[in-house]
């Protein structure tokens, strides 16, 4: 009936997958604005091209791809780097496994991660890494389906994955360590003041 | 096993259960040792942040009116009644949310049903004893019994036993309603497939009628056993992958038959 | 009055109509042969969703390409292909729809790069996939799924069709209503086999901390393993019966972990070797059996 143009089926496809599409651009985009221009955008684009839709893959597979392909274009518009999910780069061997920065304190997350700065820190992800841990470990995709909806195959949404998660580690640590060099700077300031 | 390969493996294999290998270098390195660690808070926060989060009501406006103007929606926009849920779903969006639908409402009946399960597992440990190969214990069949080692003389072996253990004294009444929702969702949809589809004599149609068949002889078994023993989890874990099984196949049927008539 | 046709040469006349008409609905039957090459690069991705019927064969070559070659009859199957980067996307659908016994088919045969990436689709035809090496998802209504010296990440769902799955690698997961499914001389890490009605037939070796999990809801569960393999046991089945014939070489669990048998089914724990891996068989009502292999 969607594909007959009937408005109250339309409707009734924006309630059943406005919530996940919108929470997606918001995870990509990072502001509420974009991420409703982007939902409108994705939702046009599926309107246009039901017609089309073959049955091919699930509806809801379809949508997220169309999702994804929005944000993306409109990312790369913005100049911003994009990792390409085609690629596969051999494991580095001196990069691989946990960097430890010589005379770092042991920079545990664990307690030191929070929604806000985890937040904060997708944000600062490479559009590829961010899609691919939205839909991962936010949305609960499995890999088969975010290949699906990415147009990769299941081993790149894996190392995609795996990518991101190192590189939010290496976002967090940031953000503990310049946590404690304000706090150690306060109290300087204050012992200073007190003097 | 180095830490690059601790790092390979978490790539391919994810945060899941992990090899002996990776466990027995993991017990002596503390850097992967944090960066597992901190690989599960960063999940488990993630895991906080909602999948879903309502978008404001402006963005259907703008949206529907976008789409009025370019003539995509051919009549006004309808208030929407509201209708009992299978309405919507058959009136509006009938294969693709049949699967989805069906399956989202057995993950609930299941998740429900999961949590409100008693434990079928005695409170005691399973007593264990030495069993003769030519006595076999009260619930193991002839044909398993005889076992032909010869338990040391020194300890006890772990040979297992069937003795059958005492229901646990605060055993919950469960809840059939879970199951029979979902038994009854099916059915209902099973109902609602098109008589072309079902009539369909097409090779692929034939099949999917033989399985649907399949399915519901053996959904059948399982009820009928479960009825008489509500606390075998084995049997419910098969009943419950039929209802799924079925769940796809009736999808899978109503896909054929929209593409095909 | 004179005829004005000679009975004789209306025969003839009638022979070669009937003969043309015949010739040229065999020759506008006679299905359409198409080869399309496409340049990738690495690790392609091949996505056929064969809606109609029809034979899907996949092999590999040296050669940084899929080709794609489809035999089907362009009065009846809508073929479209696609590619997009390293992604090759192939839909054959039926044109009109299928009201007659006699279904459209669309056979293809792929020539891929060996990492590539595949996900198939079709109703009743075969699939066969040999020497692939990258991940797959293939599924299928009532085809059987051949795979020979396949390795990756391995998903297989059939409705009815059958899986043979022939020194494959990797991790396998099937799933099934009515199909069977044997995996002969496997080196798999991760098995997981599942089938309401199916039987299950293992022959292989069990890889040291690999997980196998095989559950059938009415048909037989069989498992065949070597002298040289290491693998804890599990086998539950709540109607059926377990029959071990292997009982020499089952040793009573050597990890101290406690099995909690349900008291509703009959249940076989036991160790060979080591217990380095760790086996499940499960079947509702059917038997499962335990051999070792000569």
């Amino acid at each position: 009936m969607a594909q007959a143009g009937n408005a109250a089926a339309f409707e009734y496809l924006y309630q059943l997958h406005s919530r996940r599409v919108y929470a997606l651009c918001l995870r990509m985009v990072g502001n509420p604005a974009d991420a409703e221009d982007l939902m409108q955008e994705a939702f046009l684009q599926l309107y246009r091209k039901i017609g089309t839709f073959r049955g091919e893959s699930a509806f809801s597979t379809w949508l997220h791809r169309m999702t994804v392909n929005v944000v993306l274009m409109r990312l790369r518009k913005k100049s911003l780097p994009t990792d390409s999910l085609e690629e596969t780069l051999e494991p580095d061997a001196e990069n691989s496994g946990p960097k430890r920065d010589v005379g770092a304190p042991d920079l545990r997350l664990s307690g030191a991660v929070d929604r806000v700065n985890l937040e904060r820190s997708i944000e600062k992800l490479p559009p590829g890494y961010r899609t691919v841990f939205v839909l991962h470990d936010v949305q609960g995709y499995e890999h088969n389906e975010i290949a699906g909806i990415m147009g990769c195959s299941v081993g790149n949404s894996k190392s995609q994955l795996h990518k991101a998660r190192t590189r939010l580690r290496e976002l967090l640590q940031e953000e503990v360590r310049e946590q404690a060099r304000e706090e150690r700077k306060a109290a300087k300031t204050q012992t200073g003041s007190l003097d | 096993m180095q830490c690059k390969d601790l790092a390979h493996v978490l790539e391919s294999e994810g945060l899941g259960t992990l090899s002996a290998e990776a466990r027995e270098h993991l017990a002596s390195c503390l850097d992967c040792q944090g960066l597992l660690a901190d690989f599960h808070s960063i999940v488990a926060v993630a895991r906080t942040i909602p999948a879903e989060v309502e978008p404001p009501a402006r963005v259907w406006i703008s949206l529907r009116a976008r789409l009025e103007a370019e003539g995509l929606i051919k009549e006004p926009v309808e208030v929407m009644e509201s209708a009992s849920w299978w309405e919507s779903v058959r009136a509006v969006f009938r294969p693709r949310s049949l699967a989805g639908a069906t399956a989202g409402l057995l993950l609930v009946a299941t998740t429900v049903y999961m949590t409100r399960r008693p434990s079928s597992v005695p409170q005691a440990p399973q007593p264990v004893a030495v069993q003769a190969p030519s006595a076999p214990g009260p619930q193991t069949p002839a044909n398993f019994g005889a076992s032909p080692w010869a338990p040391p003389a020194t300890a006890a072996v772990a040979t297992r036993t069937h003795t059958p253990a005492a229901l646990p004294s605060k055993v919950k009444e469960l809840a059939p309603s879970p199951s029979e929702m979902a038994s009854s969702t099916l059915s209902q949809a099973e109902m609602d497939l098109p008589d072309m589809q079902l009539a369909g004599n097409s090779r692929v149609d034939a099949s999917l009628r033989e399985n649907l068949k399949t399915l519901n002889e053996f959904i059948a078994e399982c009820e009928q056993h479960l009825k008489q023993n509500p606390q075998d989890q084995l049997a419910r874990e098969y009943l419950y992958t039929a209802y799924q099984q079925k769940a796809d196949l009736l999808a899978a049927m109503m896909e054929s038959g929209r593409s095909e008539h | 009055m004179q005829a004005l046709i000679n009975p004789r040469h209306s025969l003839t006349a009638w022979g070669a109509g009937i003969f043309l008409f015949a010739a040229s609905t065999a020759i506008a039957a006679s299905p359409d042969h198409q080869e399309r090459h496409f340049a990738v690069k690495n690790h392609p991705v091949v996505m056929l969703q064969n809606i109609v019927n029809g034979r899907i064969e996949v092999r590999s070559s040296k050669n940084a390409e899929v080709v794609i070659s489809s035999t089907a009859d362009a009065r009846k199957v809508a073929l479209d292909i696609e590619q997009v980067g390293d992604r090759v996307d192939i839909n054959a659908s039926a044109l009109q729809p299928s009201a007659q016994a006699e279904d459209p088919e669309a056979d293809f045969q792929l020539t891929v790069p060996e990492q590539t990436e595949l996900q198939l689709k079709t109703q009743t035809g075969l699939i066969y996939v040999e020497q692939v090496t990258g991940d797959m998802k293939l599924e299928s209504v009532a085809g059987d799924i051949h795979l020979k010296e396949v390795s990756g990440y391995i998903i297989v769902k059939t409705t009815g069709g059958s899986l043979v799955c022939t020194l494959c690698s990797g991790k396998l997961e099937f799933t099934s209503i009515s199909g069977n499914a044997q995996v002969l001389q496997p080196a798999l890490a991760n098995v997981s086999l599942m089938t309401t009605s199916g039987n299950i037939l293992y022959d292989g070796d069990f890889i040291r901390t690999g997980i196998y999990s095989m559950k059938s809801g009415r048909g037989l569960v069989e498992v065949r393993f070597s002298g040289n393999d290491s693998f804890d046991l599990n086998a539950q089945t709540n109607l059926g019966t377990v029959d071990n014939q292997a009982a020499d070489f089952l040793k009573p669990d050597t990890h101290s972990t406690r099995h909690i048998a349900s008291r509703y089914a009959h249940s076989l724990f036991g160790t060979v070797g080591q217990g380095l891996a760790k086996v499940e068989l499960s079947s509702y009502s059917g038997t499962i059996r335990i051999l070792k292999r000569n």
